[in-house]
């Protein structure tokens, strides 16, 4: 009896896993203890059971992304936006920066159309400034006006096709970084709520990253290490320990998950998409995942004895 | 206007009116509320715990250890008897309307 009490503790503690982190803390002892109270007999979970846990789990994630509840307060998520964003996506100036210097080497100055996004980075890099600075308006009539210069290159630029597929990452984020600007409390609040040293941590982030990719263009292994660099930063910035640091790291990471989209488009199709599915398969797959994700339950590894937390 | 309250909500606010109840005291009170009509299960009890404390109209009472495990007593906040009472007036509106309606229908109409 008591195995056949286990086996099912152990079935149903599996299926908990499947609920929010903090609805497993606040309820997940209680669950099983209401769960095993009316199995009765059983040794395992029934169908009904099982499908209903499955459908109040999903509920539950549901909930949390919409709504943005259990712990996650969406203001707090985009206040650490506003102070990190403007800074993480200046990253997105490294093929430029790329191509600058190689004018530079060659002792040439760079014809306009070779750097048609160069005034855009300018523009980002004084809207960091004041997101730093905890100006918080200015920088955010600057982070507008930079993410319609995105919008520009994506859609008029002779480079526009960059700016809807692998790069289509930094016009989100600014797009995300003006939002955050203008609706969240701001980046002073967004420096009491992210990680150590937040600024240095995800400037020194960018620099590295740039660097690779400046030095490595081209490069597969800069490539990777560059965006390996770029998610280990922002996840420390915005900080690792909280789900709101976690959430906004999620937020910065859009270029990485438009970049991983561009590799497997590339390896897995040998036709070219029109223009259309292009756009919603870069702008809409990065958007889902922002919603998704954040509420995806954790990996579930304790056994059979351990609280449900 | 206020929305009408679904029924496994109107159920549990119903359970928890009188006095302060756990889990599987919720789960068992519905089902004999309803006549043994409603079997709530866990996840949707506590899907709903989770959105009517939310809305502030169910609290924790208190918490006991029985046979080592946690037992956590709801209660009824005055937001939700407020609310609750709220539906009863609408659906006793409604029932009224209707004996009304019928006790006007001629006597052997059958279609």
């Amino acid at each position: 009896m008591r195995d056949g009490v286990s086996e099912l503790e152990r079935r149903y503690r599996r299926l908990l896993a499947l609920y929010p982190r903090d609805h497993r803390r606040r309820h997940g002892e209680e669950m099983l203890d209401v769960l095993v109270a009316a199995a009765g007999e059983r040794t395992r979970p029934g169908a009904r059971d099982t499908a209903d846990l499955l459908w109040g789990a999903l509920r539950l994630h549901l909930r949390r992304v919409v709504a943005a509840d259990g712990d996650v307060d969406p203001r707090a998520v985009l206040a650490i936006v506003s102070l990190l964003g403007p800074v993480a996506i200046l990253a997105g100036a490294t093929t430029s920066l790329h191509e600058l210097a190689w004018w530079v080497q060659i002792r040439e100055v760079p014809p306009f159309e070779q750097l048609p996004d160069a005034p855009v980075w300018f523009v980002w890099l004084a809207v960091a400034a004041l997101a730093v600075l905890g100006r918080r308006w200015p920088a955010a009539v600057g982070a507008w006006a930079g993410t319609v210069g995105l919008v520009l290159l994506a859609t008029v630029s002779p480079t526009s096709w960059q700016w809807t597929t692998a790069q289509a990452g930094w016009v989100l984020l600014g797009a995300l970084t003006a939002l955050a600007l203008t609706v969240s409390p701001g980046p002073a609040r967004g420096r009491e709520l992210a990680g150590r040293w937040p600024v240095a941590v995800m400037a020194g982030t960018v620099l590295v990253f740039v660097g690779l990719g400046v030095l490595g263009y081209g490069g597969t292994i800069a490539g990777w290490a560059g965006l390996v660099v770029l998610v280990i930063g922002a996840v420390a910035a915005a900080g690792v320990t909280s789900r709101n640091g976690r959430r906004a790291a999620l937020v910065l990471l859009v270029p990485v998950i438009t970049t991983v989209i561009a590799v497997l488009v590339e390896t897995t199709l040998g036709f070219r998409l029109n223009e259309s599915v292009t756009a919603l398969i870069f702008f809409g797959v990065p958007l889902a995942v922002l919603l998704a994700v954040g509420g995806l339950p954790r990996s579930f590894r304790r056994g059979p004895d351990e609280p449900v937390t | 206007m206020t929305d009408a309250l679904r029924e496994p909500t109107f159920l549990i606010l119903t359970a928890l009116a009188a006095r302060p109840q756990h889990g599987y005291g919720i789960l068992r009170d519905v089902e004999e509320i309803s006549g043994g009509r409603v079997r709530l299960r866990a996840g949707t009890l506590y899907t709903a715990l989770d959105r009517l404390s939310s809305d502030g109209w169910v609290a924790v009472d208190r918490e006991e250890v029985v046979d080592g495990r946690l037992r956590r007593y709801y209660r009824l906040t005055d937001p939700g008897a407020a609310r609750l009472r709220t539906e009863v007036e609408r659906l006793r509106a409604h029932t009224r309307a209707a004996e009304r309606r019928l006790c006007a229908r001629p006597i052997g109409e059958t279609t």
